[in-house]
């Protein structure tokens, strides 16, 4: 599908009212990922429809529960921001779960960051400076690439510890230069916020060299 | 509005490591894989993971030798990738015995519906309702809010599916030229991660 074909056809109202066959969807996806003029067109009408149907559901529990109509919005806010932190600690907690391989040595509590084997060949002495914050989501079990460099080899071990925005250390993971070279972070759920994994070296004789810094985002 | 197109350029970028291109492409692509995997995926998890592995899997590729060929197809390239991860993700979905719910993150559908409905933007839709012809906005609202049956509301309002596009590419219309003004939001102001000045540097 060409974009005059895609204008043409209303390809993104269609799409988005469910109406293009299989083989449309296939090819208009094709094209819109590449077009920035009708992914436009695709984010527009999904913001209006999803907005939309935002507001009828709220307007909805309003008239369900009419006294909520009198609360200041600066109040509902407050409301909010307590329950966040009072709703039960098993649903809110990062419970994260250790992913132990048998080459990595893993604290036994619940901050612990899972290190899984990755199997694939990568070359991650080409992976980018990670001076560019990682956007990850908040509600599910993420991985990203454990950023390696040459410079880890000369370490008898790596320790990668995450710190979250106030200094706090929030789990910590020891490996071998070898392990470092092809793993990936996993992280189970985590409290949205700013984050930073510090990746140091520990010598034969005991001293620990910072290696590198890599911000997150969790969202 | 104007619009960009992805090139050899920016693929270069990208691929050095180029912060701003990375956060341009993350946001970008991110809202687009969204809107591709909510129709296949029933989780939020799940997109988000899919989506993380895509990300994960371009990078990886377009670092490597051979690389993208053709920096306009950017886009093309990304989507084929979340095809291939996809299709490896059904197979897995269907093999694998569903873990305590506990383990799980619990998904409510209402966590994907709810991706692109900020209160701003319920806001600005309920302003294009009223900008619209009273009519339009009632369909609007009977058909694609309240989700009413196409069909009936149809023969209620007097048209027909056609007049349903174009309803809908009116109200986008109206919701980008009266709220966003003339320039493409890429990426959005607030979906720009902002530095944590408490962190250390």
């Amino acid at each position: 599908m060409d974009h005059i074909e895609a204008v043409k056809t209303m390809a993104a109202e269609r799409y988005l009212l469910r109406e293009l066959s299989n083989e449309e969807i296939d090819a208009f996806e094709d094209h819109y990922f590449d077009c920035t003029e009708c992914s436009q067109a695709v984010l527009d009408e999904t913001l209006v429809l999803d907005g939309g149907r935002s507001l009828v559901r709220q307007e909805r529990r309003q008239r369900r529960s009419p006294m909520r109509m009198w609360v200041p919005l600066a109040a509902a806010g407050l409301f909010g921001a307590v329950a966040l932190y009072t709703v039960p600690m098993a649903m809110r907690v990062p419970a994260l779960v250790a992913q132990v391989n048998s080459y990595a040595k893993a604290e036994a509590n619940a901050n612990v960051l899972g290190i899984v084997g990755d199997q694939s060949a990568i070359d991650l002495e080409k992976f980018r400076e990670q001076t560019t914050p990682i956007l990850i989501t908040a509600r599910s079990t993420r991985t990203f690439l454990l950023p390696y460099g040459p410079a880890y080899r000369s370490f008898s071990q790596i320790h990668a510890q995450v710190q979250d925005s106030t200094g706090q250390i929030r789990g910590t993971v020891i490996l071998s230069p070898d392990l470092a070279e092809t793993s990936r972070l996993t992280l189970t759920p985590m409290r949205r916020g700013h984050y930073i994994v510090v990746i140091e070296g520990l010598s034969a004789d005991g001293k620990k060299t910072q290696l590198r810094k890599i911000p997150f985002v969790v969202q | 509005m104007n619009f960009f197109t992805f090139d050899d350029e920016y693929v270069r970028r990208l691929r050095d490591g180029d912060r701003w291109t990375e956060e341009h492409f993350l946001t970008y692509f991110q809202r687009l894989l969204l809107i591709k995997l909510r129709s296949r995926v029933r989780s939020m998890a799940a997109i988000e993971d899919i989506r993380q592995e895509v990300f994960l899997r371009v990078f990886r590729m377009l670092r490597s030798e051979g690389g993208l060929h053709d920096g306009r197809k950017l886009g093309a390239f990304v989507n084929s990738v979340c095809n291939n991860v996809l299709m490896e993700w059904n197979r897995t979905d269907r093999r694998t015995q569903a873990l305590d719910e506990a383990q799980n993150d619990l998904a409510d559908p209402s966590d994907i519906e709810e991706a692109f409905a900020s209160g701003e933007i319920r806001e600005r839709v309920r302003r294009v309702l009223g900008l619209l012809a009273k009519r339009d906005a009632d369909i609007l609202r009977a058909i694609f809010f309240e989700e009413g049956d196409k069909d009936e509301y149809c023969r209620r309002f007097g048209v027909d599916r056609p007049y349903l596009r174009v309803l809908l590419h009116r109200a986008k219309e109206k919701f980008r030229t009266e709220f966003l003004g003339t320039v493409a939001t890429f990426p959005a102001p607030d979906d720009t991660p902002q530095p944590d000045p408490s962190l250390p540097s």
